[in-house]
């Protein structure tokens, strides 16, 4: 195989060009959610306007996954049920699902296996975000859903290089993002963060993106806990999916646990919590089934 | 000859069968362990999606999903085997997975080698039933996947990304 050479800025600039705009009620509803003013009625409203999204929406809600007793027919009964920040990671899935379901070459060997595998780490998110770590449990859905968006870019290059950066990350102890940095030029959590910006991601979902493999390298760490714990959520519930197996890509568990970062979160490592919240994360597997059943 | 049924084993599930033309498979293998148990005589097969190595940390879960914990799924699948008329001392048994993540500096805690405690735990539940494994493809830092032929007992191995060998 002839051998990819480094992406460059300028190329990784113009992939991020290419890539699709996020649908205008993407953008509406996230820029809503983050202002203290909007009302669930004009979430509803927005939401409406586009009948795709209104179609996958209800469908999610609909699903066993929200497990509610009648069938939910309006967004607006959706937002009185399930609450405005529930509407908004799903709108956040409904988006995810046509971002990642597709075969991403390099990382992947089957169509869907990526997306499957961010809707397990969501699913995982919220449950840590629920039961170990005190953020908000939608918003740690949302981040792992996006976490790994990098790699519909970056999957080429490591597709091309990947003999290289698997030996390299041997030989050098590195892990597989510091791999593909030093082979590639950019990591998929590098070029992740910049497909967060086109899509004018809040911040935080920044952050989750570019640090999820390191939350202890997040530079305003101390100045923002919030954000910091989010990420280490994220990175928790991304080990956790690895270790479950879930749609696993050619990377695999060539990753290292931050340890100083989940210790600062309040996670101890040694007294069999984590192995009590791997036995307990299996049960979501079948609420990860019940949402992608709902994408047809 | 009938075509081939293939069917997924989830996590924390076991299952048993002379079906000729069943193959179970795993798509995802990551920390988790399959054990698989194969009399050639009675063609009957078993195996186990185990996830961790010790049931004693939740109870609740430990009553209703045996099949996780490789200190139950073990006494568990070789009753259902023996049931279904394989006789486990004739028998092959083999296990794969339990990949782990890197680990550099040592350390980690427990969750960083939940593979290979898996695998510790589900020998040492075999030895107490006098049994032991004839094949094992465990450990690395990569995910597999696994076809087990019901027919003939073949274990057929896929790392993700790579290949397909014969265990």
């Amino acid at each position: 195989m002839q051998e990819m050479q480094k992406l460059t800025l300028e190329e990784l600039t113009m992939k991020v060009e290419h890539i699709p705009e996020l649908p205008q009620v993407a953008l509406r509803v996230s820029r809503m959610m983050e202002d203290p003013n909007t009302s669930a009625h004009q979430l509803a409203e927005v939401i409406r306007l586009d009948p795709n999204m209104t179609g996958q929406v209800l469908r999610l809600c609909n699903s066993a996954a929200y497990g509610l007793s009648r069938k939910v027919e309006t967004v607006k009964d959706a937002v009185a049920l399930l609450g405005f920040k529930t509407l908004k990671s799903l709108v956040y899935t409904v988006i995810s699902h046509s971002a990642l379901n597709r075969n991403v070459q390099g990382y992947q060997t089957d169509k869907g296996s990526l997306w499957i595998n961010s809707l397990t780490c969501a699913t995982y998110a919220k449950f840590l975000a629920e039961n170990f770590i005190d953020v908000d449990p939608e918003l740690a859905f949302t981040g792992g859903l996006l976490r790994d968006i990098g790699k519909i870019i970056l999957g080429e290059y490591v597709g091309a290089n990947y003999q290289k950066i698997e030996a390299l990350a041997v030989e050098q102890q590195l892990d597989f993002v510091q791999a593909e940095e030093k082979v590639i030029g950019y990591s998929h959590t590098v070029v992740g963060m910049e497909v967060a910006r086109k899509w004018n991601l809040p911040e935080k979902l920044i952050k989750v993106i570019g640090y999820h493999h390191k939350p202890s390298e997040l530079p305003d760490r101390h100045e923002n806990p919030a954000d910091f714990h989010l990420v280490t959520t994220i990175h928790l519930a991304d080990v956790l999916t690895m270790i479950v197996g879930t749609g696993m890509g050619t990377d695999g568990m060539m990753y290292t646990l931050d340890e100083a970062a989940l210790r600062e979160s309040g996670v101890d490592l040694e007294d069999g919590t984590l192995d009590t919240a791997l036995s307990r994360v299996i049960d979501l597997n079948e609420t990860v089934k019940d949402l992608s059943g709902a994408f047809v | 000859m009938p075509l081939q049924t293939t069917e997924n084993v989830e996590l924390g599930e076991i299952r048993v069968s002379n079906t000729r033309n069943l193959v179970l498979t795993i798509p995802n293998l990551g920390s988790s362990v399959a054990l698989m148990i194969y009399d050639p005589q009675f063609k009957v097969g078993g195996i186990a999606h185990i996830l961790l190595p010790d049931s004693t940390l939740d109870g609740a879960r430990a009553a209703e999903s045996p099949g996780r914990y490789a200190d139950l799924a073990v006494p568990e699948l070789i009753q259902q085997f023996s049931e279904a008329g394989g006789q486990a001392r004739l028998s092959k048994i083999r296990i794969v997975g339990g990949a782990q993540m890197f680990n550099f500096g040592g350390g980690g805690g427990n969750l960083l080698n939940i593979g290979s405690r898996n695998a510790t735990a589900l020998k040492a539940s075999l030895s107490k039933l006098g049994l032991s494994i004839e094949k094992a493809d465990t450990g690395g830092n990569k995910g597999k996947s696994i076809r087990f032929m019901i027919a003939t007992g073949h274990v057929y191995i896929r790392q993700i990304g790579g290949s397909e060998y014969l265990l």
